[in-house]
């Protein structure tokens, strides 16, 4: 294992990860030399449940679990209308018999497979349940004898081990279950007898790390969701097959277990994703079918987790109603989403809670993100049907959902001011990279005298930025999937134009000379019963060369009125601090008072005001916003005090009350006075006693009192 | 308690002397004054000013002589003059290909450029036509994304690149224009991805592609009308 070379294959895209091309000849031999003739004897006894032995289907559903379903498609809009998809696809798919006469690409390269064999040939298997004909059965069992004859299911460098194996694994697993009792008994000998040879290469290959691939990028740590769909593949094949004659899977499915019990003790409870909402939505679907189908077979409780009952907030919390859009971080492309296959998966929360609201909201996501723009019908993911969606939930109000969350693993919080399509959002994050879990993990289990690595490729060295939009539009822009992840692409503070400790790369690296949980973290997080907020991260020793002693950024959210941004930075001696802003558009409108306006192409408009306790600068420059998939040329206002500390506050005005803030200082204590619409707040804004503790922060509006930071009110970080 | 200001402007620092009216009222005037100026800052750059980037070097404009420039081309990129003066450079095939415009030096327009006195390339320009794709059945479609990915490059006298800067991400739709526009492409466009040319010594403007596959068939016309070396003041 070369973790040195981790950041290498970080960076190669899921197209090229499989690709043989990218890294070099395929040694065949080589690796498969590596898988042993036999396995040990398992040290305990892992079996499938007594009630599913010798019955099929029974790994992604049982018949019993079918006949359900089919008794709540009539009833139920969402059921029905994908069942009437799926079937009419169905009776559409025909699947030639004679052998291809090139290699089909999804033996070659993950994406296919992951858009064919996991997004597309399940629904096979569904139409099948639902309605089982000789017509789809023979377009079942081509594409079986397909996979059958092809020698490799990924014919790559990653030989057989990688994600589009796994996919390809799945669907087999899922098919050959489905139509099981439909089989001829030597067809069925040879699926199964192909699904053990597979289920065994992934393992040793891929689990076990003997691969001649000298890069383990996936295994390194349990939240890969590269990791995730292996272990999908690996848990659908062997249960699949686990009681065909002449096939021992006993030491398989005992390490699929250990697996599963591993990557189940280092689930995030908050149900989020270090590497941003697009991401969490790529692994969502095969860590619940692991879950389920686990569960299900086994008799084991993975599903009872918290984090499937918390995984859809993070989905719901990040996205943007007006635009369909995430506003996420890391490498969340935040663009125009739609609902895709792996999306009904995040129904599964509901399912355990039986929260209708959630409900709800969910079902409004669906149909906002489905719908086109291009007239074509919308067709209904298959997923529907494969039980995470439960009709018996309801649909409650969404419009009862919390318009805050905060995300403690991730050290990172949203608020917004409705879920209507005009709502203002704000987003904020001071959070570890790679978020608590990962990190006591890397820390729980040293390797070589430090902390063991762990991929955080997809996080960016975004602690302290915020991020805001209104309506159809981004305001302050939450960044793309860049390929050069720069502090100074964040809204957040650089120094002498340098930013925190590993940016510049393509994909991000663990800092593993430190505890990054030391680095940057939420220190305090304060609510009331009006919606407002108060959140404060310190992100100073993130930054290089410890350029930095103090960063504590706090907001202020006051929905409807107004929101405030304080920075105390004290920088190691004298240094150019610069305040970014990603913008659209910037405007100055009045620099003699702080005055500033943010336009966007939609036709938003914000205006705000920045002040400070010294003389500072102002620039309206140019920036590069990259992505993987786009760039976008966008603007940066750039605030920078050439000093050894500053305190800006920052006063944003979203709802349009002309809102102005003026700033005074008494030794350490700042009195800040907003006048917002008729209101007029005071904010007494004293710095933190030390790196840990919230600052205090009190707010009145007369001689009442308005939320207030205390130094009890810490971050939770679990 | 003073206003912040105050604090940080030694020569605000308030002395022991005869409470006059005046004073105190010059005082008062100084600290809202010092208040006012405190929370404003100094402007030092904004693109957004309105105010167009002064072109400090033109090195093609529409009209101009022929003789000035040196064309670089190949057959599927090839370089002409329009009748009305324009540079026009007709696209066409599959094949990968490179143009390039260099100058011959002359007064306000030398032989090397340095990327460093200038902030953006002004580039008046329109890229006309479509591609043309097979299908397997033989039946061509005229396609035309909004974002064509053609890029402006800047080369150093080894032929290296020193930049490379899609058009369309210069525009406000991020659409490749196909009507004539002038786009404002900032250096950052240029210079956020390194490349092994040298930026001190820019010699020559051009443009590239990648191959195409091999069921489309390029049938573009790229017009340009300007390029310049601008800077905003």
């Amino acid at each position: 294992m070369k973790i040195a070379s981790l950041s290498i294959l970080a960076s190669l895209s899921l197209a090229s990860l499989g690709c043989q091309t990218a890294l070099g000849a395929v040694d065949y031999e080589g690796n498969l030399s590596k898988v042993p003739p036999t396995d040990p004897e398992p040290e305990s006894k892992v079996e499938i449940v007594p009630a599913l032995k010798g019955v099929h289907p029974r790994v992604f559903f049982t018949a019993a679990e079918i006949q359900k379903l089919k008794e709540q498609i009539p009833t139920d809009p969402i059921l029905k209308q994908t069942a009437d998809d799926v079937l009419a696809w169905s009776k559409r798919f025909k699947f030639s018999d004679t052998k291809p006469a090139k290699t089909p690409d999804i033996f070659l390269n993950d994406t296919p497979a992951l858009a064919l064999a996991a997004g597309q040939y399940p629904a096979l298997a569904y139409a099948y349940a639902l309605n089982p004909n000789p017509e789809l059965l023979q377009q079942i069992v081509n594409l079986l004898t397909m996979y059958i004859e092809q020698p490799y299911w990924t014919d790559s460098a990653e030989l057989d081990n990688n994600m589009g194996t796994s996919c390809n694994m799945y669907t087999v697993a899922l098919l050959y279950d489905t139509v099981y009792n439909d089989l001829q008994p030597e067809f069925r000998q040879r699926v199964a007898q192909k699904l053990l040879l597979h289920a065994r290469r992934m393992y040793y290959l891929g689990f076990k790390q003997l691969s001649l691939m000298p890069v383990k990028y996936w295994q390194q740590d349990p939240l890969p969701n590269h990791r995730w769909y292996r272990l999908r593949g690996l848990a659908a094949s062997v249960l699949a097959i686990a009681d065909e004659p002449g096939i021992d899977v006993r030491y398989l499915l005992e390490q699929t277990k250990k697996e599963a019990d591993f990557v189940d003790k280092w689930l995030p409870a908050d149900g989020s994703c270090h590497e941003g909402a697009g991401y969490q939505q790529f692994g969502i679907r095969p860590i619940t079918d692991s879950a389920l189908i686990l569960d299900r077979n086994l008799g084991t409780s993975y599903q009872k987790n918290a984090y499937f009952r918390n995984a859809w907030e993070q989905q719901i919390y990040y996205w943007v109603p007006g635009m369909n859009s995430n506003i996420g971080f890391g490498d969340d492309s935040n663009g125009r989403r739609y609902f895709m296959y792996d999306d009904p998966t995040f129904f599964f929360g509901p399912h355990l809670t039986r929260d209708a609201n959630v409900q709800a909201a969910l079902e409004r996501y669906f149909r906002k993100m489905s719908a086109r723009t291009d007239g074509r019908p919308v067709t209904y993911p298959w997923s529907f049907l494969a039980g995470y969606y439960d009709p018996t939930v309801g649909l409650g109000d969404y419009k009862a959902l919390p318009t805050y969350k905060l995300f403690p693993d991730l050290g990172a919080a949203t608020m917004r001011d409705s879920w209507e399509d005009d709502a203002v959002v704000f987003t904020f994050k001071c959070g570890p990279i790679g978020g608590y879990v990962l990190n006591e993990y890397s820390h729980a289990n040293p390797k070589d005298g430090k902390p063991h690595y762990v991929n955080v490729a997809h996080d960016d060295p975004d602690p302290n930025s915020f991020a805001m939009s209104i309506a159809d539009s981004f305001i302050f822009h939450p960044g793309r999937y860049s390929l050069k992840k720069m502090t100074s692409g964040n809204n957040t503070v650089t120094v002498d134009g340098k930013g925190q400790m590993n940016e510049g790369m393509d994909f991000s690296q663990p800092i593993l000379d430190r505890d990054m949980r030391e680095l940057s973290y939420l220190t305090g997080w304060k609510t009331d019963a009006q919606g407002r907020i108060i959140v404060e991260g310190e992100a100073a020793p993130a930054y290089k060369d410890s350029l930095l002693k103090h960063f504590r950024r706090t907001a202020i959210w006051m929905p409807g009125e107004y929101v405030l941004l304080l920075d105390d930075i004290v920088a190691s001696g004298q240094h150019e601090i610069t305040w970014r802003g990603a913008v659209e558009e910037g405007k100055f409108v009045k620099p003699a008072e702080g005055l500033c306006q943010v336009i966007t192409k939609n036709g938003q408009q914000m205006d705000f005001q920045i002040i400070a306790d010294r003389d500072f600068t102002g620039a309206l420059d140019y920036m590069m916003m990259d992505g993987r998939f786009g760039s976008v040329l966008l603007q940066q206002f750039q605030f920078t005090a050439n000093s050894d500390a500053v305190k800006f506050a920052t006063l944003l005005d979203p709802w349009k009350k002309n809102a102005r803030v003026s700033m005074k200082k008494d030794g350490d204590t700042v009195t800040l006075t907003v006048k917002a619409g008729s209101t007029e707040d005071t904010w007494t804004w004293k710095p933190a006693v030390d790196g840990k503790t919230p600052s205090s922060i009190v707010g009145k509006r007369g001689s009442a009192p308005l939320i207030a930071l205390a130094a009890t009110d810490t971050a939770p970080t679990k | 308690m003073f206003d912040y200001l105050a604090n940080s402007h030694p020569h605000m620092k308030i002395t022991p002397r005869p409470f006059r009216l005046a004073t105190a009222a010059a005082i008062l005037t100084l600290s809202l004054v010092s208040a006012f100026t405190a929370q404003a800052f100094t402007v030092t750059k904004d693109v957004n000013s309105g105010q167009a980037p002064v072109e400090k070097v033109v090195i093609f404009e529409k009209g101009q002589a022929r003789d000035l420039l040196t064309f670089s081309d190949t057959p599927e990129c090839k370089l002409a003059y329009t009748d009305d003066g324009s540079i026009e450079s007709r696209i066409t095939g599959n094949r990968a290909f490179q143009f390039n415009i260099g100058w011959k030096p002359r007064p306000g327009v030398p032989e090397t450029l340095n990327f460093d006195d200038y902030d953006c390339v002004v580039l008046t320009c329109r890229m006309e036509g479509t591609l043309k794709v097979t299908a397997p059945n033989g039946k061509v479609d005229e396609k035309r994304g909004d974002n064509l990915w053609f890029p402006a490059s800047l080369f150093d006298a080894a032929g290296k690149r020193v930049g490379m800067a899609n058009l369309a991400d210069a525009t406000k739709d991020g659409r490749t224009p196909d009507q004539t526009t002038t786009l404002v492409i900032p250096k950052v466009l240029f210079t956020f991805w390194p490349q092994e040319g040298d930026p001190k010594k820019i010699t020559s403007v051009g443009g590239e592609w990648n191959d195409a596959r091999s069921n489309q068939q390029r049938d573009f016309r790229l017009v340009i009308d300007k390029i310049a070396f601008a800077k905003f003041e």
